[in-house]
């Protein structure tokens, strides 16, 4: 119990399934769930209540960008849209905005990310570009900062 | 050092409830550490690529619980096991299994695609690996176009793919010359000891065992023992100059997957009883000697069948022939008797002596060579059939030794000598036989 409280909590919100199990089995595979404690969201719905509640508040999001809402209006530049609302919320809310958000995207256009980075997002990720290791090198290198 | 593998109570069955049912696994419990270099070494159909299979999530167990890092793989999904296969093992195959459409380049950047790397990125990273191979020339060579060694790099490269840090190696020499075999040992060793990553071989051959530190030993579906190798001291159960002398050279030549059934055959003994005679007689010899083998038939009847002319339904053999031949089958089955009481001893205690029973053996085998044995080439001959009897060499490695001179450790018979002590040698061994080839009439 006492190592479990000393676990850095890690949200990865992506409406991709195979993404978000790849992505949370990679810290398991390296052997590195006793420093991390991964979490899941397929939407931003699950992810405020994941947020919202001070148990499971993640110390870091990692964020995909296009995530279609069933019913809605799904234009890129709505889902951009939609992302760009969540991160906003995050980072202008006193309870949450030190919580450190990575976007974790497939988009690579310059405006998309100097978007983002204008909310004060601390990192921006290619999908694809980063091996499994990197992706822990890089999650390791963030959280060393700030300790 | 942290546990990367728990196996606890793991029980695997081909073909449960059919009347062919197979139990592969049985009762395993065993432990891996992070950075260890271990193998499953046994005779072929102990269970030891199964055993490899179950750990890399291929064939799933029907009891029993595999954990990797404290997970249990038998809870995962099957898209869970596709990602854990694909990022968190590295399979090292000894058919190399490399795609032949594409060329070694994409061969190797495939498994980076699969988890949804950019074929940009993956290529990137599939030229480093060729670079760390040393085969980054044939990148844009095809699988055919290389060399088994070649294909064998390209093979370890694709292993490596997405960086795993357990390696499966599944008989990974058994397809390659002595020169590139003692690269991929050296291969392995660094991507251990550099890289920290846990190596896990499956093997049948002694030396292959050179930088392992964990041996598990398997037969019948079982680990029957464990055995912890400390400052490079290989194998002490080996036998320290067959270790030398049978060190790679020319061990693998030609050598073949001995994957099938291995009891001995009626087949091999009839090759090797009628050198010379036609197919049509050969088989017919061998039908009968299934039936003696399987008691349908007594001695006199078998004699008298083998005797009787081919066109009476006999196998036509010369009188003098048939005394000889109904001689020696009726010891060789008297001896896999014997045999079969030497294997129960191993497998109570695998350091027993078994002296004696190696000298009855011995006696049998040298039965009608004129030759002199001096006291070292007998002490040197019973070690081969010591190591023999436990698997360590191969049958074709027995010959060798019997033919290598006597400065090399070897026994140093004459080549033809060699050759007949090696076959007799097989022929009483129950298990993994050598096949031998009906042109040369020499075991391969």
């Amino acid at each position: 119990m006492e190592k479990d409280k000393k676990k850095i909590k890690i949200l990865l919100i992506d409406n991709d399934e195979m993404m978000r199990i790849y992505f949370r089995d990679i810290f398991w595979i390296h052997g590195r769930s006793n420093t991390y404690e991964i979490s899941m969201a397929s939407s931003f719905l699950e992810a405020e209540k994941i947020i919202n509640d001070k148990d499971t508040r993640p110390d870091t999001i990692f964020l995909d960008v296009m995530m279609p809402v069933p019913g809605e209006n799904n234009s890129p530049d709505m889902q951009i849209q939609r992302t760009l609302s969540f991160v906003e919320k995050v980072k202008k809310n006193k309870d949450l905005f030190s919580i450190k958000i990575i976007i974790y995207s497939g988009q690579k256009e310059k405006s998309i990310k100097n978007a983002f980075h204008k909310l004060g997002v601390d990192g921006y990720l290619i999908k694809g570009e980063l091996m499994p290791k990197e992706i822990i090198a890089f999650t390791d290198k963030i959280h060393e900062q700030n300790n | 050092m942290s546990k990367i593998i728990r196996i606890e109570n793991v029980n695997l069955w081909y073909q449960k409830g059919k009347p062919i049912e197979f139990h592969a696994l049985k009762n395993i419990n065993i432990e891996i550490e992070k950075g260890d270099y271990t193998a499953f070494f046994g005779p072929s159909g102990c269970g030891k690529t199964t055993m490899l299979y179950a750990i890399s999530g291929i064939d799933r167990f029907q009891e029993g619980k595999i954990f990797i890092n404290d997970r249990d793989i038998s809870e995962l999904t099957n898209q869970e096991l596709a990602i854990f296969r694909q990022t968190g093992i590295g399979i090292v195959f000894q058919q190399f299994n490399l795609v032949p459409s594409l060329n070694v380049l994409k061969n190797v950047a495939l498994p980076m695609l699969f988890v949804g790397i950019s074929s940009q990125k993956a290529e990137i990273e599939a030229l480093k690996l060729l670079e760390r191979l040393d085969i980054t020339e044939y990148a844009d060579r095809y699988p055919y176009e290389l060399s088994g060694g070649q294909q064998q790099r390209v093979g370890i490269a694709r292993a490596l793919a997405n960086d795993p840090p357990i390696i499966i190696a599944d008989e990974p020499l058994g397809n390659l010359d002595s020169a590139n075999a003692t690269k991929v040992l050296e291969f392995l060793k660094e991507l251990n000891e550099k890289d920290g990553r846990t190596i896990i071989m499956v093997t049948h051959e002694a030396w292959s065992l050179r930088d392992i530190k964990t041996i598990f030993h398997m037969k019948d579906g079982e680990i029957k023992n464990v055995e912890e190798i400390k400052g490079g001291a290989v194998a002490e159960s080996l036998s320290k100059h067959l270790y030398e002398q049978l060190s790679p050279e020319g061990l693998l030549v030609g050598r073949k997957e001995e994957s099938e059934a291995e009891r001995i055959s009626a087949r091999v003994l009839a090759n090797f009883l009628l050198r010379g005679y036609s197919m049509d007689e050969i088989r017919r010899f061998e039908s009968f000697v299934n039936d003696r083998f399987d008691g349908k038939i007594d001695r006199r009847r078998f004699c008298k069948l083998i005797n009787k002319p081919f066109k009476d339904g006999g196998a036509g053999l010369w009188k003098k022939k048939t005394k000889r031949v109904a001689a020696f089958l009726e010891g060789m089955m008297d001896k896999r008797r014997d045999i079969e009481h030497i294997y129960s001893s191993i497998e109570k205690n695998p350091e027993l002596s078994i002296r004696d029973e190696i000298r009855h053996v011995r006696n049998w085998i040298t039965k009608g060579y004129t030759g002199k044995l001096s006291h070292l080439q007998i002490m040197a001959l019973d070690q081969v059939i010591s190591d023999r009897i436990r698997d360590f060499i191969s049958a074709k490695k027995v010959a060798d030794v019997l033919d290598l001179s006597k400065n090399k450790f070897g026994v140093g018979l004459s080549f033809r000598a060699a050759q007949l002590m090696a076959e007799k040698l097989e022929l009483v061994l129950n298990d993994n036989s050598g096949q031998i080839d009906n042109k040369s009439g020499k075991i391969v």
